[in-house]
């Protein structure tokens, strides 16, 4: 309960401080509606123990002459409270596997079948941290496998809007339009009482032709894992290499 | 050390920029460009040639190359040059750990 307390407080301090930011002409505001559904997802979400994800990604790509050309990956977590995460990720640039269980961390390359092991912390979100931090690995969609997500989806927004239900993938939505300096970010969340992020969709503003990424995302909650899910076994003919820190 | 913000994160990581390349260079056909907010890569065509010295880091190996142990280190033996294989994230790069004396090689890079 009192993390719960603390959350909000954050947020009603970052509702003030943007509101006093917009008292210096920016305009807008942050729609109370917004910070309504993200805190539901939010505590949602952390009830949640064994979920996983599929997301389809989208990021466009400007090429020569300004060709824009979209870049696509797949992206498949498991997640376990309180600390195994497995993330495979395979698209047009990236295939590999991340396996957090244990206190251990490893990334592995399925096609040239390299590895590379650290210790990590326990817990999912720390372990997590840890890669961002000491490893320049950013797990796909971290930010939804750790705690305050409603927090962090908020930092640095100067205006968000509520824009009313719609409907992904014949799921209805809220659809909410987060605006920050440099890019914009739309994402809708389930309306009902298991309210999950089925799209995400970011804009960069500045970027010549307004690149975008988007994800949809498709989540089952409270799948059963086996530990081999999480549990790194090096196959035949593997090579163990070092990370570059 | 400064927070990054949510969508910077994710921006990144979905971007498939999961452990871009920031410092190394990048061979032909594999090129390494710099993330951007949003997960938004630019690509840039300039290329250079440069001689292999120690230290340098590339994307990927030449042809014929041969996996030789040394050290107890596993080592990718390509033509006189010596690259041990490392993740950038979780990219995987060679950075040239040793050429052996006369050995004149060379990459392309784009930067």
């Amino acid at each position: 309960m009192r993390t719960v307390k603390v959350s909000i407080l954050c947020i009603a301090a970052m509702v003030f401080a943007a509101q006093g930011a917009l008292a210096g002409g920016s305009g807008g505001g942050i729609d109370p509606k917004v910070v309504q559904v993200l805190e539901a997802m939010d505590a949602y979400m952390a009830g949640i123990d064994n979920i996983e994800l599929k997301a389809l990604n989208s990021a466009d790509v400007r090429l020569d002459a300004g060709l824009m050309a979209g870049q696509a990956t797949d992206v498949h977590v498991r997640a376990r409270k309180p600390g195994s995460f497995r993330a495979t990720i395979v698209g047009d640039e990236q295939n590999v596997e991340l396996y957090i269980s244990g206190g251990l961390l490893t990334v592995f390359s399925p096609e040239n079948k390299y590895y590379a092991q650290t210790e990590a912390p326990e817990s999912i979100g720390a372990a997590l941290d840890f890669a961002l931090e000491e490893l320049d690995i950013d797990a796909p969609m971290s930010d939804f496998f750790k705690k305050n997500i409603a927090e962090g989806m908020l930092v640095d927004v100067y205006t968000a809007h509520y824009l009313g239900l719609s409907r992904i993938r014949g799921v209805e939505c809220h659809q909410l339009a987060l605006r920050h300096r440099e890019f914009d970010v739309q994402i809708w969340v389930s309306t009902g009482d298991t309210p999950l992020p089925q799209k995400v969709v970011i804009t960069s503003i500045w970027e010549g032709g307004s690149p975008r990424f988007t994800s949809l995302l498709d989540w089952k909650v409270s799948p059963t894992f086996g530990d081999e899910t999480f549990d790194f076994t090096a196959p035949p003919g593997s090579m163990k290499i070092d990370f570059q820190r | 050390m400064e927070r990054r913000t949510f969508f910077i994160n994710l921006g990144a990581i979905m971007g498939a920029l999961f452990g871009a390349i920031s410092t190394a260079f990048a061979v032909r056909g594999r090129p390494a460009t710099p993330a951007s907010v949003g997960g938004v890569r630019r690509r840039t065509r300039r290329r250079t040639r440069r001689r292999i010295v120690r230290g340098m880091t590339v994307a990927s190996l030449p042809v014929g190359c041969t996996v030789v142990a040394r050290g107890g280190v596993s080592y990718h033996y390509c033509s006189g040059v010596w690259y041990q294989p490392t993740y950038q994230g979780t990219t995987v790069v060679y950075v040239v750990e040793d050429v052996d004396p006369g050995t004149e090689a060379y990459v392309e890079v784009e930067e």
